[in-house]
């Protein structure tokens, strides 16, 4: 699958209905770009994306410092596509994907791509409260080009691709070469982060399948709820070299240390409306060229 | 027998003897005193006689009286004074009796004088009256004398009377005034003897009940015990004591919470915070983040740990005022 670039500057209008391969080279040719369509979230309190909506908060700053320690490794090592799983279901790897994707993004100045590869359980729509469009699914039943599938999400400055309809096919999707072709293709993309949101480390399949297709694991596991043996199992079955991080989730006395010794408090952080279609700072680069 | 008389019991009899020895007394007082009246008369009697005879002059009612009427003068005498005896009197009444034998002798007197005495001539009649009246003179203070001596000897006898009466009476007197103190001496007397009896019934009860359960252990019949100690009536109920179980009703409720609050813990294997997330496992990024709540979760977070401290507070009261209840009730 050749690499997609994206440019906002032209419209829609100038899409085909239905691209082909050939409207792809000439695209590439005549070095121009796919555009992006922009979804705005209404980024519902139920989404938990601190990162957005009270960024003076204890966990906007703990995101902060998984996003600068991210960036330093990113800074000592090839990093790009990181897979954000869990042990078990309701860890709260979807919430940990959604803010460090905010915070990577940096208000939109750096392009982060979700990839919700949860084919079995999509939550991330949802929880951002957008109505469903064809995902990944979609476009591995049709056989079309799943990069279409991405679009611009609003405010928060990321770019989702989501898993559409939970079918059947969601593990041979997850262990078909439609997968790691598009992974590797969108790590040869410009996106400075490619954020995987994966299903549970059960069944094993799945993530060994995306495990492979990925740069490094972000462990995510709950507090006081994860035992564990299951972490301990996750990181057997995921290798103790691939795993970058465990992030604990729901950890208790945060804020009551942040508000005691750093004066944080709760506030409503302004919405920031960023320009719609524009990605300030995007290398344009193009392939092969 | 040493204190015989002088008992709490012999009281009443005691009394009714001295009010009769009291009467006795006054009967012999009485008697002394005719006894002595008729000494007094016959003393005077007879001083006059003896004067009357050494002066020659006939004694009165001698010139003109015969012996014979004297004698009947002093059998009318005594015939009166009985008569006034048996008005107070019966006949077995010593006083009486003794006046029976006076006139007696007084009847016997008067017989042998009749039979002295005869009609004579003038001469021999006149000499015979002069014999006669010396006779009779001799013969009448004889007779007084007689009776003077009669006379000492029932005073005599009066005054013995009267001072045996007289000794009777503080005998008995005594003894009625020791009455008390004999009562209370009994009374001591009683109360050791009724303790000494109710421990030597107490002893022999028990040389009883020992002789039976040796006997029945020797025959091997009955049960094979023994009292040891015999059981006292309890000064206070022996139910349980409420405090003692509510408190260790209390102090097992802390420990069985305690326990499971253990146990639950011991079988938590999950991770906690950081610090046990660093010391556990060794990766490049190991963060903590904290729970990511909505105002809504909050909220209802808030309301749910204010309900449970109340929870908590109002059963620590309840706990509280059940106890103290439990103590105040005993």
């Amino acid at each position: 699958m050749p690499d997609r670039l994206f440019k906002p500057e032209i419209g829609k209008d100038d899409l085909p209905s239905a691209p082909t391969e050939e409207f792809f080279e000439t695209l590439e040719r005549a070095d121009v770009y796919l555009p992006v369509s922009t979804e705005v979230s209404p980024v519902p309190p139920e989404s938990r994306i601190v990162m957005h909506t009270d960024p003076r908060s204890a966990g906007a700053d703990r995101f902060r410092l998984v996003q600068i320690r991210l960036t330093s490794i990113q800074a000592s090592r090839k990093l790009k596509s990181l897979l954000i799983t869990s042990p078990l279901p309701e860890d709260g790897k979807s919430t940990v994907t959604l803010n460090l994707a905010t915070g990577l993004s940096e208000e939109g100045k750096r392009p982060v791509l979700v990839l919700e590869a949860d084919v079995h359980r999509p939550t991330l729509l949802k929880k951002l409260g957008l109505k469903a469009w064809p995902g990944l699914t979609e476009s591995y039943k049709r056989g079309s080009d799943p990069m279409l599938a991405i679009r611009r999400i609003e405010p928060l400055g990321f770019y989702l691709l989501p898993a559409g309809q939970p079918g059947e096919e969601g593990s041979r999707l997850l262990q078909s070469d439609f997968a790691s072709q598009l992974i590797k293709g969108l790590s040869s993309s410009s996106f400075h982060w490619i954020l995987i949101d994966s299903p549970p480390t059960t069944p094993v399949a799945d993530i060994i399948a995306l495990k492979a297709l990925a740069d490094a694991t972000l462990l995510v596991a709950r507090a006081g709820k994860t035992p564990r043996e299951a972490i301990e199992e996750s990181t057997r079955n995921l290798g103790r070299d691939h795993i970058i991080g465990i992030i604990l989730n729901g950890v208790e006395g945060f804020d009551r240390m942040y508000s005691k010794y750093y004066g944080y408090g709760k506030s409503e952080a302004p919405v920031k409306k960023t320009k719609p279609n524009v990605i300030e700072g995007l290398e344009l680069g193009k392939r092969g060229r | 027998m040493h204190y015989l008389g002088e008992l709490p019991e012999q009281q009443q009899g005691n009394l009714a003897i001295l009010a009769g020895l009291h009467t006795q007394l006054q009967n012999a007082m009485a008697t002394l005193s005719r006894a002595r009246e008729q000494q007094a008369y016959l003393q005077s009697l007879l001083s006059q006689y003896e004067n009357l005879a050494a002066a020659g002059v006939p004694a009165p009612g001698m010139a003109t009286a015969s012996p014979t009427e004297t004698i009947k003068a002093e059998l009318t005498r005594l015939r009166n004074e009985k008569a006034d005896l048996l008005a107070r009197y019966t006949a077995k009444y010593p006083d009486v009796v003794k006046i029976d034998e006076e006139i007696k002798e007084t009847e016997a007197l008067l017989a042998a004088s009749t039979q002295a005495a005869g009609p004579t001539k003038d001469g021999a009649v006149q000499e015979s009256s002069k014999s006669a009246r010396s006779s009779e003179r001799d013969a009448t203070t004889a007779q007084l004398k007689s009776q003077l001596e009669a006379n000492q000897l029932e005073i005599q006898n009066a005054t013995e009377d009267a001072e045996q009466t007289k000794a009777r009476i503080a005998e008995y007197q005594r003894r009625l005034n020791l009455t008390p103190v004999r009562e209370q001496e009994l009374a001591d007397l009683l109360r050791d003897y009724d303790q000494s009896k109710l421990h030597y019934d107490d002893l022999l009860s028990k040389k009883t009940q020992s002789e039976l359960a040796t006997s029945l252990e020797r025959r091997q019949q009955g049960q094979r015990f023994r009292i040891i100690d015999r059981p006292s009536l309890p000064v206070k109920p022996s139910s349980a004591d409420h405090v003692k179980i509510s408190l260790a009703g209390l102090a097992a409720g802390i420990a069985v919470g305690v326990a499971l609050a253990l146990l639950v813990e011991s079988r938590d294997y999950s991770l906690r915070d950081e610090q046990e997330l660093r010391r556990i496992f060794a990766f490049p990024l190991m963060i903590g983040v904290p729970m990511l709540l909505s105002k809504v979760e909050e909220q209802r977070r808030s309301r749910v740990k204010a309900l449970e401290w109340i929870a908590g507070v109002a059963l620590c009261l309840f706990v509280c005022a059940t106890e103290f209840y439990v103590y105040r009730r005993g």
